[in-house]
C-alpha cells in the first residue's frame, strides 16, 4: 500500500465552546477520489478548511507529502500550499478581473514565466475546462456552472498533486453538475491528482467516489470505499445512501 | 522537497533538455533559449527529460512554433510523449482582448448613457414623490415604524457630529475674520459673518455634506446589497413596491431631519463665531447676539432650510439610483457607495451654487 500523501491525527476543532471536529484520524492515498459527506452542518467544509489550514484545529497534526503542514515554516507553508488547488463553493473568484486573469493569477505570482507563455497556460486550462470563450469575461458575467469552471482552472493551472472541491454540485442543475464531475474525474486521471471533495450530492458521490468518509456527530462514522457503503453496517451511513436513491 | 532543476544544452546542433520541466523550471529555461534563438537548431532531444507538467508542454509548443519554427522533437520518453499528447496547446488560439471603442463610438456612448441616467433618475424621483405624497394616504405596501427608525438614524445618531463639526467651522470662520477685522477695529462684524455664513451657506451645505457621506452611503450599501442578494426582487414578487418599501421611508425621514439638523449646524456655527470673539475680540455676549440678530432676517433662515430640504432629497435619489444600479456582487455594492458619495456631494455643491445665484 503506498504512503498517505494527507495524514490527519487526532485533529479537534473547537468554535469557542462548540466541538466541532473531535480527534478526527483521517489517511488520503494518492491518485485518489475521497469525498467527506454527511447531513448538513456536520462539519464538512470545517474538515476540509481545517485540511487546508484556513481554520486552525484545537489539538491534533497534519501531515501533507509526508511532512508537518500545520506547523510549517512560512516559507515550506507557501511552498507546499502551491503543490495544492482548491476550489471553493462558490468559485471565489476576484470579481474585479477578468476569467483570464483569475486564472493566471498563480502562475503570475509563482513563476516568473513569460507573459506568453503564461497566456498560452492560461488558454490550455480554460480550454480543459470548456471556457475558451470566456478568457475576457468577468466573473459577474458568467453563470454559476461556468464560474465554478473557471475557478477550477484557477486551481489546477500549477498542475497541483492534491486539488481540494468544496460543494463543487451545490447550487448546480444536474447536467452541469455532472459535466463537472466528469471535468474532475478528467482532470484526476491525466493530472494523476489526489482530489479531496467535500460533497453531499449523492448522484455526485456515486459518480466520482473512490472512497467515502461520513461525518455524523463530530465523528467518522465511515471511512472507506463507494462500493462497501451500502452494506458497511453502520445504520446511518445506509440510511444516508438509501433515503438519498432514486 | 526536492529542488527542481533543468538544463538546457546545445551540442551538434542540438538542443538537450535535461531535467525536470515545470512552472518552476520553465522560467530559468525560456532565459537560456533565448541566447539559442540564432543558432541553427535542428531538433530538440528529450531523451534526459525526466517528467513534464502542462506548462513544460506549454514551453516546448512555444519552442516549436515560436522560437524554434516545426523543429522536431525526439527521443522523448513514453512519459513525456503521453504528456504531450494530454497537454498540447498547439491547436490553441489565444483570443485577442476585446477592442477598446474609438473616439466616437465612446462619444456616442457617453452620450447614451448620459441620456438613460437622466432618464432613470426622473423616473425614480417621480416615482419616490408620487409615494412620498400619495402613500400616506395608503398604508398597504410600507413598513410600521420605518421611518421612526429611519429618523433615529439619519437624525438623532447625527446630532453629535453635525453638532461637533459646526462649532469647530464656526471657530474657524471666526477665528480667520476676526484676524483681518480687528485691524479696522470692526471686530463686532465677525458676528454678522458668522451669522450669514452659517444661515444661508454653510451650515446647510456642511450638513448636507456629512449626511451625504454619513447616511447617503448607507443608503447606496444597504440598497444595492438588497439588489444584488435579491432582496428587491423578493419585494416585487410579494406585490410590494421597492421604492415605497425601501426608499420612501428614508425620504420622508430625510425630509424631517435635515431642517433640524440644519438649525442645529446653524446654532452651534454661531457658538463656535461666539467663543472666538468673547475670548479673541473681547466682545460682550449681549453685544454679539445683539449683532447676530440685527443682521439675520426671517428670509435667511428659510433660505437656508429650504435650501437644506432640497439637498435631502438630491442625496436619497442619487444614493437609490446608484442602488438599484448595481450588479455584480460585493464589488458592485462597493463601487456603487463610492459613486453615490461622489455624485451626492457634488451635485449638493453645484445645487448651492445654483440656490446662491438665485437667491444674491
Amino acid at each position: 500500500m503506498s504512503k498517505p500523501l494527507i495524514n490527519i491525527k487526532d485533529i479537534t476543532v473547537r468554535f469557542g465552546e462548540k466541538t466541532v471536529l473531535d480527534t478526527i484520524n483521517l489517511d488520503i492515498f494518492p491518485n485518489e477520489i475521497t469525498v467527506i459527506l454527511g447531513e448538513s452542518g456536520c462539519g464538512k467544509t470545517t474538515l476540509l478548511k481545517t485540511i487546508t489550514g484556513l481554520i486552525k484545529p484545537a489539538s491534533g497534526s497534519i501531515h501533507i507529502f509526508g511532512e508537518p503542514f500545520d506547523g510549517a515554516d512560512e516559507s515550506k507553508h507557501d511552498r507546499m500550499l502551491r503543490r495544492m488547488g482548491v476550489l471553493f463553493q462558490n468559485g471565489a473568484l476576484l470579481n474585479s478581473v477578468s476569467v483570464r486573469d483569475n486564472v493566471a493569477i498563480p502562475l503570475e505570482q509563482h513563476s516568473r514565466m513569460d507573459p506568453d507563455l503564461i497566456a498560452r497556460n492560461v488558454a490550455v486550462k480554460l480550454k480543459w475546462v470548456g471556457l475558451s470563450e470566456a478568457e475576457y469575461l468577468l466573473p459577474s458575467e458568467l453563470s454559476g456552472g461556468m464560474r465554478k469552471r473557471a475557478a477550477l482552472a484557477r486551481a489546477i493551472i500549477l498542475d497541483p498533486e492534491i486539488l481540494f472541491c468544496d460543494e463543487p454540485s451545490a447550487g448546480l442543475d444536474p447536467v452541469t453538475s455532472a459535466s463537472l464531475d466528469q471535468l474532475i474525474l478528467t482532470i484526476k486521471e491525466q493530472f494523476n491528482m489526489t482530489i479531496l471533495v467535500v460533497s453531499h450530492e449523492l448522484a455526485s458521490i456515486h459518480r466520482i467516489a473512490d472512497k467515502v468518509i461520513y461525518l455524523d456527530k463530530r465523528k467518522i462514522l465511515y471511512n472507506g470505499p463507494l462500493a462497501a457503503v451500502r452494506t458497511c453496517g453502520i445504520e446511518t451511513v445506509e440510511n444516508f445512501f438509501r433515503t438519498g436513491s432514486f | 522537497m526536492v529542488k527542481q532543476i533543468a538544463r538546457l544544452i546545445f551540442e551538434n546542433d542540438e538542443l538537450r533538455i535535461v531535467g525536470d520541466l515545470t512552472h518552476q523550471t520553465v522560467p530559468q529555461l525560456e532565459k537560456q533559449v533565448r541566447r539559442y534563438k540564432k543558432k541553427a537548431v535542428q531538433a530538440v532531444d528529450l531523451k534526459e527529460l525526466i517528467y513534464t507538467d502542462s506548462s513544460g508542454v506549454v514551453f516546448l509548443d512555444w519552442l516549436s512554433s515560436d522560437v524554434f519554427p516545426d523543429i522536431p522533437f525526439k527521443n522523448a520518453s513514453e512519459k513525456v510523449q503521453k504528456a504531450l499528447d494530454r497537454f498540447s496547446s498547439r491547436d490553441i488560439k489565444i483570443p485577442l482582448p476585446p477592442k477598446h471603442p474609438g473616439f466616437f463610438e465612446s462619444v456616442g456612448n457617453f452620450a447614451l448613457t448620459l441620456k438613460d441616467t437622466v432618464t432613470d433618475i426622473l423616473y425614480l424621483t417621480s416615482e419616490i414623490i408620487l409615494w412620498s405624497f400619495y402613500g400616506i394616504f395608503i398604508s398597504k405596501g410600507r413598513r410600521k415604524g420605518a421611518i421612526a427608525q429611519q429618523i433615529v438614524y439619519i437624525g438623532s445618531n447625527a446630532v453629535g457630529i453635525v453638532g461637533l463639526l459646526s462649532i469647530v467651522l464656526g471657530l474657524i470662520i471666526a477665528l480667520q475674520s476676526a484676524a483681518q477685522l480687528r485691524q479696522y477695529g470692526a471686530g463686532i462684524y465677525v458676528a454678522d459673518l458668522i451669522a450669514i455664513s452659517m444661515v444661508r451657506e454653510m451650515g446647510p451645505m456642511m450638513t448636507a455634506i456629512i449626511i451625504a457621506g454619513r447616511s447617503g452611503s448607507a443608503f447606496a450599501a444597504e440598497i444595492s446589497t438588497m439588489k444584488v442578494t435579491e432582496e428587491l426582487d423578493a419585494l416585487k414578487m410579494m406585490a410590494l413596491n421597492p421604492i415605497r418599501y425601501v426608499v420612501v421611508p428614508k425620504f420622508l425621514a430625510i425630509t424631517i431631519c435635515m431642517p433640524l439638523l440644519v438649525m442645529i449646524s446653524i446654532i452651534l456655527g454661531i457658538l463656535g463665531g461666539f467663543i472666538i470673539g468673547m475670548t479673541y475680540l473681547d466682545l460682550t455676549y449681549v453685544s454679539y447676539f445683539n449683532e447676530t440678530l440685527s443682521i439675520l432676517e426671517v428670509k435667511d433662515l428659510l433660505i437656508g432650510l429650504s435650501k437644506s430640504v432640497f439637498f435631502a432629497w438630491v442625496i436619497v435619489i442619487i444614493a437609490s439610483f446608484y442602488g438599484f444600479k448595481a450588479e455584480g456582487g460585493a464589488e458592485g455594492v462597493g463601487k456603487v457607495t463610492t459613486s453615490s458619495v461622489v455624485a451626492s456631494i457634488f451635485a449638493v455643491i453645484v445645487l448651492n451654487a445654483l440656490f446662491s445665484l438665485i437667491y444674491m
